[in-house]
């Protein structure tokens, strides 16, 4: 786990998953925002899936960088929805107060993928 | 494991914070915590260990178990320039630094114990968590 913050992107239909691979260091997470970002724009996709089952701790710093790629990409226009949280980091964040901005939570992707096609043929 | 120290953790760069919550979380393991006290540990260790980068210029995290009353105890310190006012540093929302200002009071809220002390000369940051805590609460 030397230099933790690897995260992998993948093109579901018309939606980008994304999913940081292991235990982030700040400047990872702010380096994975970025690139959520940039993708989202690039591949003109409708909808991002933030896959968090690999993130063991969500602290102030990572939820307000996760609120930050939420609340980013709903404004470029893009569905946001996050699966993945675990049990035990989702208790710790109410515990904490921390809050990952306007997002449809959703327990697997096929759930999540159901909602965004839903969405997309409003 | 004894009451005895365990190897201590520099807190110099943003990788460090990593570092010591896994260390923090590895030894809560080993002393019996359950998953979601060990991720409460991580969290309140992530928080102040990057306090102690970001605030006080870097510092160090030492880890004790407790043996009569079985628990953890983390120590953080650094030599920093301090916290002037500690009671409105811990209220969340209280931030000099642009950020949320929910490290302190959060961390406070998920161990059982969090005590600060701190001067011009630096900071010095334990936090306590027992076994069973939550049953006891
Ligand atoms: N080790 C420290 N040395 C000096 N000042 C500190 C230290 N820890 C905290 N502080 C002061 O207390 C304030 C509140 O700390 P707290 O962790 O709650 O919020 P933050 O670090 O500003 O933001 P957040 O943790 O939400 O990203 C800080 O802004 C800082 O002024
Ligand atoms: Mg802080």
């Amino acid at each position: 786990m030397e230099e933790a913050g690897r995260a992998s992107f993948i093109k579901i239909e018309e939606f980008l998953l994304a999913t940081p691979q292991e235990a982030m260091r700040d400047l990872a997470a702010v380096r994975f925002r970025d690139d959520v970002l940039r993708r989202v724009k690039e591949s003109r996709v409708n909808g991002l899936i933030l896959d968090l089952s690999g993130i063991d701790v969500v602290d102030s710093f990572m939820g307000r960088t996760i609120g930050e790629i939420t609340n980013s990409a709903a404004l470029l226009g893009v569905k946001v929805v996050v699966i993945g949280l675990r049990p035990e980091v989702a208790i710790t964040m109410v515990e904490m107060g921390v809050s990952i901005g306007q997002v449809h939570p959703f327990l697997n992707l096929d759930l999540a993928l159901k909602f965004l096609r839903d969405q997309r043929s409003r | 494991m004894s009451e005895e120290e365990l190897l201590d953790v520099e807190i110099k760069e943003d990788f460090d914070i990593v570092k010591a919550r896994a260390r923090a979380r590895a030894v809560a393991a080993t002393l019996g915590f359950e998953l979601v006290d060990q991720t409460r540990i991580a969290t309140a260790v992530s928080e102040i260990a990057r306090n102690a980068l970001v605030h006080g210029g870097g510092g160090k995290m030492t880890l004790r178990a407790i043996n009569r009353k079985k628990g953890l105890e983390i120590v953080i310190v650094d030599k920093g320039p301090g916290i002037p006012d500690i009671n409105q540093a811990v209220k969340d929302g209280y931030s000099t630094a642009g950020g949320l200002g929910l490290g302190l009071g959060g961390a406070k809220r998920l161990m059982d114990e969090l005590r600060i002390e701190s001067s011009s000369v630096g900071t010095k940051v334990t936090m306590r968590k027992w076994l069973l805590g939550e049953l006891r609460r």
